[in-house]
């Protein structure tokens, strides 16, 4: 399945400035991403994922800078844009759906008045065509019109988190950025943002980079998955695939360690910690916690080798130097 | 009449440990009225053997109301909770010191409930004060250390230590630490590893399991993930805006849900699996204006059931028996 | 900080009265190794004034600080923690105190009792000050009464006591220590305040007063910079003084500051 290349990730290393040292949240993160293609990057909290996301859209702030790598989005490096040119992107082209962002509307407008702003602002609109729009974008998720005239404390989270969905497909970007959207969510509300989102996204064609620590969301959601591990990405390939044969040792781990409904399965965790990525040992991140463990690991990291096609491991069991 | 929505409380010589009865929790929302968080709940706890009730809900549901009256905490607006067969609300000072001894609680934020003017183990000293476990404080040492050997902490790693310097996953074991400590007989854990990391959640989970055998001790287990539940526990008892819908033997209700709700949490739920992803929508009416509208009269899950009737409006439906450890209230069931 | 403080107390005792009197020296001099600050016009050594009106204004800060936070703290915490009815009459007589404009009552207090003395203003002015403080900490308190390890202190046995004193108050020491430093500055600003506009006591020595006096004798247009701007950079450096010292003191409470 050949699409076209949107997005290149080339050796993306963000690091942060403390004051023990630089703290590397990110060192040497590669991917690519699809036309309507969904990928999804899972890790638990402190493996870098949040702020891969960030740094992908050039939202980092001091102390946290990028240290190298490229970002190329459409043939355009996004980490060489500044003022104008980044922000014709952002919006139209590249959408961004922080973690807790349903708590990031604005209290004392209404829903209608804000996504009209943000409309109006990104593009050449004028208010009624806008206000149009916003009432058809709403209806998209499944809210009702009344919805235009309301204030955010009067919806649930899952009714905010639509609004969310709406205001960032609103110019229809082709590319989502969406950082744990649902985690903040009931069960039940969950499944339906899923559903609203996945629709929206397949109606207007966009890729999405899906983050979060659920591999059971992702497993619904993505055709591809990257596994992140202490600032690195550890295994990516198609998300049947991976579920199916996991290869590197921490996602075996993951998979194991999460119940699945009706199926009397024993979980086992994974004893120990993830390391310190203030210094992080110079071999490899895992090796402290890993069950298949050799002398070479302990002493040489291995970078994220292709296996087949379209599947990366970054393991020395299934091969390389 | 009186055990309906019970286990097979046929009979009424074996004696429980906790027993919750007709629970009810009212609170005064911003608007002035009231409404209620938990609305008639009952449940015992078994005095014979180690059990494990799992609270299910979600947000909302009122399972973490009902975890703090159990605990003594909250007082019920109507209801009562029973030790070993006296009203916790009514006892005298020693009679609810031995409680306290017996029924301990793990809580869900690791952060939050540290003080974090102390260091981290500061509670576990307070706790063997209180309760006077050890005569002397060398004697307190070696309980501390025990019991961190229980929840696989090494004293160098746990001791010492102020909370923002351990990790989430030792916070919480030092806290299950803090919990044995007494040998509790039960231990009521509210969402004891929502926010731990996927991998070490099951080390936990299993470390409970594991101490539900070596000290027998029973919990109360309240939680909002169905997977978790079900990997944890005996029985189960489904609440929904403090209603309990369902509840019964952990198998029998899964295996064969019959509340609209808990079937369509079950089919809600995510699997880990690509292969059996949910392949069409899902029905039912996701709550679209943030209002409590609890009739007073009707079924609680009237205004999001899929199958709701006309009775379903104007009638709470009664908690009936449908198998052999299992009971549904839905008029769908009820006779 | 410290050494304002210690300018303050100790300065006093350690320098000797006499400088105070009037026409003790020759009027209006130019600081010099005699007199380090100069004279006014009355003829007092102005660096033996200063130190005395240090001392006086600081004491009035603690003064009315201390009551007031005292006041404060009690009355705010009893109404954050017992809650209910005992909650609202607290609150409803904060509120009241609140809306009582300070300022204007004030002066018209110091007019109307024509010698005011300096425990007399301590105290009025800790009347003043006690609202701000019992409304904060209540607001602290209740924010802290939820916070889990509260819950598992009475899990852990720990008496209602016990939690107000070992748990509670600890993590408010640093907000205390601000809105004691708050108080005791404006105290001391409102002082300066009465005193400037001539209705403060006068019967010892403030900072407030010599600025007064300054201003009096026309001390600016005598180009007598000498006479007015000590009282000033003291004033200054003490408030700056008390915020220092919370800040540093917010180290020691915080222990994730700490570190």
């Amino acid at each position: 399945m050949t699409s076209k290349e949107l997005l290149k990730v080339n050796n993306l290393k963000v690091y942060y400035r403390s004051p023990a040292g630089k703290v590397k949240a990110v060192d040497g993160v590669s991917f690519t991403l699809g036309e309507n293609e969904v990928l999804g990057i899972v890790g638990e909290s402190g493996c870098g994922k949040s702020t891969l996301a960030t740094a992908i859209l050039k939202l980092i702030r001091p102390p946290c800078y990028v240290e190298d790598g490229e970002v190329i989005f459409n043939g355009k490096n996004l980490l060489k844009l500044e003022g104008e040119d980044l922000r014709r992107i952002r919006w139209k082209e590249l959408s961004y759906i922080p973690q807790g962002s349903m708590n990031s509307l604005n209290p004392v407008m209404k829903i209608g008045d804000q996504i009209v702003d943000a409309m109006m602002a990104h593009t050449e609109i004028s208010k009624e065509e806008a206000k149009e729009k916003a009432r058809k974008l709403l209806e998209s998720v499944g809210l009702p019109s009344e919805t235009i005239n309301m204030y955010p404390h009067e919806l649930s989270g899952g009714m905010k988190q639509r609004v969310i969905i709406a205001i960032a497909t609103a110019l229809e970007p082709k590319l989502i950025v969406a950082d744990e959207f649902t985690t903040a969510l009931d069960v039940l509300v969950q499944r339906k943002v899923i559903e609203f989102l996945e629709e929206r996204r397949a109606s207007i064609g966009a890729s999405m980079i899906n983050i979060t620590h659920d591999i059971a969301v992702q497993a619904v959601l993505v055709h591809k998955l990257a596994v992140m591990y202490a600032g690195k990405i550890v295994e990516l390939s198609d998300v049947y695939t991976i579920f199916e044969e996991p290869l590197h040792p921490y996602t075996k781990g993951l998979i194991m360690a999460t119940p699945v409904l009706g199926e009397k399965k024993v979980i086992k965790g994974i004893p120990g910690n993830p390391p310190n990525l203030l210094n992080p040992p110079p071999g490899c991140r895992f090796y402290p916690r890993c069950t298949i463990a050799e002398d070479k690991c302990k002493h040489k990291s291995p970078p994220l080798m292709k296996v087949e096609e379209d599947r990366y491991v970054a393991c020395w069991k299934y091969g390389g130097e | 009449m009186l055990h309906a929505g019970n286990m097979e409380g046929n009979d009424l010589t074996e004696k429980f440990l906790l027993e919750a009865e007709h629970l009810t929790k009212e609170f005064k929302a911003r608007g002035g009225e009231y409404f209620k968080a938990v609305n008639d709940i009952t449940f015992r706890i078994p005095k014979e053997k180690p059990t494990v009730i799992s609270l299910v809900g979600e947000s909302g549901s009122g399972k973490t109301t009902t975890g703090l009256m159990v605990l003594g905490l909250l007082k019920p607006t109507s209801g009562t909770v029973k030790y070993e067969g006296k009203d916790v609300f009514k006892m005298s000072k020693r009679e609810f010191s031995e409680f306290r001894k017996n029924v301990q609680a793990i809580f869900q934020d690791p952060y939050e409930v540290y003080n974090p003017f102390y260091k981290a183990d500061r509670i576990l000293k307070v706790t063997i004060k209180k309760f006077k476990l050890a005569s002397s404080e060398s004697e307190a040492k070696k309980l501390i250390v025990e019991s961190l050997k229980d929840v696989n902490l090494t004293p160098e790693e746990a001791l010492n230590k102020y909370p923002h310097q351990l990790s989430g996953g030792q916070r919480q074991r030092l806290m299950i630490a803090r919990a044995l400590l007494t040998r509790p007989r039960l231990i009521v854990a509210d969402e004891p590893v929502s926010m731990v990391d996927a991998s070490l959640r099951a080390d936990i989970l299993n470390t409970m399991l594991h101490l539900k055998k070596e000290y027998n001790i029973s919990y109360l287990f309240i939680t909002h993930d169905l997977s978790i539940a079900e990997y944890f526990s005996d029985r189960i008892i489904v609440m929904y805006r403090g209603v309990n819908v369902e509840n019964g033997d952990i198998n029998e209700v899964l295996s064969n849900p019959l509340h609209p709700y808990v079937k369509t949490l079950i089919e809600s739920i995510p699997i880990p699996d690509p292969k059996r992803k949910w392949t069409e929508k899902i029905k039912f009416n996701i709550e679209d204006l943030n209002k409590r509208e609890v009739s007073s009269k009707g079924c609680i899950f009237y205004s999001r059931c899929p199958v709701a009737t006309k009775i379903c409006l104007t009638k709470r439906p009664e908690l009936v028996k449908v198998g052999k450890d299992h009971f549904v209230a839905c008029h769908l069931y009820s006779k | 900080m410290i050494p304002i403080f210690f300018l303050g107390f100790v300065g006093p005792y350690i320098f000797p009265v006499k400088g105070i009197r009037l026409a003790s020296y020759p009027s209006d001099l130019p600081p010099s190794p005699e007199h380090l600050l100069g004279t006014d016009t009355s003829g007092r050594d102005l660096f033996t004034v200063l130190l005395y009106s240090v001392r006086q204004s600081l004491l009035i800060g603690l003064i009315a600080g201390t009551v007031g936070t005292v006041i404060g703290v009690t009355l705010g915490f009893t109404a954050g923690y017992k809650g209910g009815i005992v909650d609202d009459i607290i609150r409803n007589v904060t509120d009241i105190f609140l809306i009582i404009p300070t300022w204007p009552l004030l002066v018209i207090l110091s007019a109307y009792l024509k010698s005011l003395t300096i425990p007399a203003l301590a105290t009025l002015l800790a009347a003043f000050s006690w609202p701000g403080t019992a409304r904060g900490m209540r607001s602290q308190v209740l924010s802290l009464k939820e916070r889990g390890f509260i819950r598992l202190a009475r899990i852990s046995g720990e008496s209602d006591l016990e939690i107000i004193f070992k748990e509670i108050l600890p993590n408010m020491l640093s907000y205390v220590g601000v809105m004691f430093g708050l108080s005791m500055t404006g105290a001391m600003l409102s002082e300066v305040g009465l005193e400037i506009i001539g209705l403060g006591p006068a019967e010892s020595n403030t900072l407030g007063l010599m600025i007064y006096w300054a201003i009096y004798y026309n001390a600016l247009v005598k180009r007598m910079w000498w006479w007015i701007a000590p009282p000033v950079i003291c004033l200054v450096a003490i408030f700056v003084g008390i915020q220092l010292l919370n800040a540093g003191l917010d180290r020691l409470y915080n222990p994730r500051l700490r570190k």
